[in-house]
């Protein structure tokens, strides 16, 4: 192994206990400035929901995380990784965080086990039999083992979203993202997706979570942020943002959303 | 009223047979070549890398905007001066793949284009790398979104292939020409050889559409 001197010089920046850290990010798209000098840090284990007006920033801010969009400055740290411009850790950090979104966004021409699979072989290089083995665990965990076989077409939208959620644990993430996951489902299949969820969070899976599922956010939530035009403008544990916003902002959102 | 005499024609069956076997042999090929070749073109022409976009949009430039007459004649005969000499049937294969693929990537690439972001944003979300993206994720569903059209341009192909009788290529057409030479019975000769075309491209569809229905098995939501 010649990594042995790099490892070491990078093991200062390791902070234990930190998922994520974001410091002072800022993000354009263009001329627009979609994140403001955000600063957020997650302690593993630890579960955040971010709620906020449409086109606050909600997604850009999870999406940095995996570097599905790229900032312009600050830093920001995966499980003691540093998201490096050039993107040359960016395969490194996909590999721990798993990100379940809105559309879904399954492979229509897989069937769900080949959907759970697909990535823990060709990342990382599982054979076809171990892979098989994890997808059915967490199929089984998200209560639709029996689906296996099916393709997604052939799956209501709350099966499909579980489908997404298992997809992600296959990789074995040490973070889950999930962008607004119960928005795109008819009501009646909201619940078993957000039971879910709660059952992974019980479960110690550290979480950042966008969605305006405000029962959600009480039961699971260590903290939640408030955000708006690209800024973080409130983070406070459940209880205290619900009951006693400090914000006008924040007041304003949720009596529009209540 | 004319007298169709198709005893001359029968006579030369075998000779027809061998160019429609050509023919066949041929196109088979350049579909193959082709489609291979035009997938790595689309992948080029929807990249990152612009340079590389270029290159493909100028190659597909030219050769739409130029007649395939002029094109087998560039191989065939041009190309010898630079030393590049080959056998007619190899310059028939080449001419029709460097054709086709101009069309075919045009067609790959729209349906490349079709697949939604989320799909690619998925498959990066989980490790794989924008090849793995391509070829595991975008790749299938791309190529089921423009399959009649990719279907359509094979079947072009196949009757473009005709053309190649003009460097003595051996393909059904250039026996045709042959037969037609040496009995007159320019009639016949041409009312089988375009039953035959017919019956090619007959059996082409009916192929396609049983590759379709082993190939694109799962359902389309809504
Ligand atoms: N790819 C993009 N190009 C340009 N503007 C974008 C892009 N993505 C998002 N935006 C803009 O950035 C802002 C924040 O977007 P987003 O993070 O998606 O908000 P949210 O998830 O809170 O609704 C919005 O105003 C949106 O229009
Ligand atoms: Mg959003």
């Amino acid at each position: 192994m010649t990594t042995t001197s790099e490892t070491a010089a990078e093991a200062p920046r390791k902070t234990l206990e930190t998922a994520v850290r974001m410091e002072a990010v800022n993000k354009w798209y263009g001329a627009f400035q979609a994140l403001k000098n955000v600063d957020l840090e997650v302690r593993s284990g630890e579960r955040i929901v971010v709620c906020g007006p449409s086109g606050s920033g909600k997604s850009t801010l999870i999406r940095c995380i995996n570097q599905l969009e790229a900032i312009q400055s600050g830093r920001i740290f995966v499980d003691g990784i540093e998201l490096t411009a050039g993107g040359k850790n960016v395969d490194a950090i996909r590999r721990e965080v798993g990100m379940v979104f809105q559309q879904f966004n399954l492979f229509p021409h897989m069937t769900v086990l080949e959907n759970c699979t697909l990535a823990p072989m060709k990342v990382r290089g599982e054979t076809r039999d171990a892979a098989e083995a994890t997808a059915r665990k967490y199929l089984a965990r998200v209560h639709i083992p029996e689906q296996a076989d099916k393709y997604p077409a052939q799956l209501s939208g709350g099966q499909q979203q579980r489908v997404a959620i298992a997809r992600a644990l296959c990789m074995n993430p040490k973070i889950m993202l999930f962008d607004e996951p119960t928005s795109a489902l008819d009501p009646e299949m909201v619940k078993e997706v957000l039971d879910t969820m709660i059952d992974l969070a019980d479960g110690g899976m550290t979480m950042l979570v966008v969605t305006h599922e405000m029962g959600f956010a009480r039961r699971v939530a260590d903290r939640v942020i408030f955000m708006d035009r690209g800024e973080i403008v409130e983070m406070a544990p459940p209880d205290r943002f619900f009951d006693d916003p400090q914000h006008e902002r924040t007041r304003t959102f949720l009596g529009q959303i209540a | 009223m004319y007298d169709f005499n198709f005893a001359p024609v029968f006579a030369s069956s075998d000779q027809l047979l061998r160019g429609a076997a050509v023919t066949l042999e041929l196109s088979c090929e350049a579909m193959a070549i082709g489609l291979v070749i035009s997938i790595g073109l689309a992948a080029a022409k929807t990249s990152k890398i612009a340079p590389l976009r270029w290159v493909v949009q100028a190659y597909i430039e030219l050769i739409r905007n130029t007649p395939f007459l002029v094109q087998i004649f560039f191989i065939f005969f041009g190309l010898p001066s630079i030393g590049l000499r080959m056998s007619p049937d190899a310059a028939a294969l080449l001419a029709l793949v460097v054709n086709f693929c101009a069309y075919a990537t045009e067609i790959i690439r729209a349906g490349i284009e079709s697949i939604a972001v989320g799909q690619i944003e998925a498959g990066r979300a989980l490790g794989l790398k924008p090849l793995q993206v391509f070829r595991y994720i975008i790749l299938k569903p791309a190529l089921r979104t423009v399959y009649p059209a990719l279907t359509s341009q094979f079947i072009y192909l196949m009757l473009t292939s005709s053309v190649v009788s003009v460097i003595s290529a051996g393909d059904l057409t250039a026996a045709g020409a042959d037969v037609q030479s040496r009995t007159f019975a320019s009639m016949e000769v041409y009312l089988v050889i375009t039953v035959v075309y017919f019956l090619m491209s007959a059996g082409f569809s009916a192929l396609f559409g049983a590759i379709e229905r082993a190939a694109f098995r799962y359902p389309l939501s809504r």
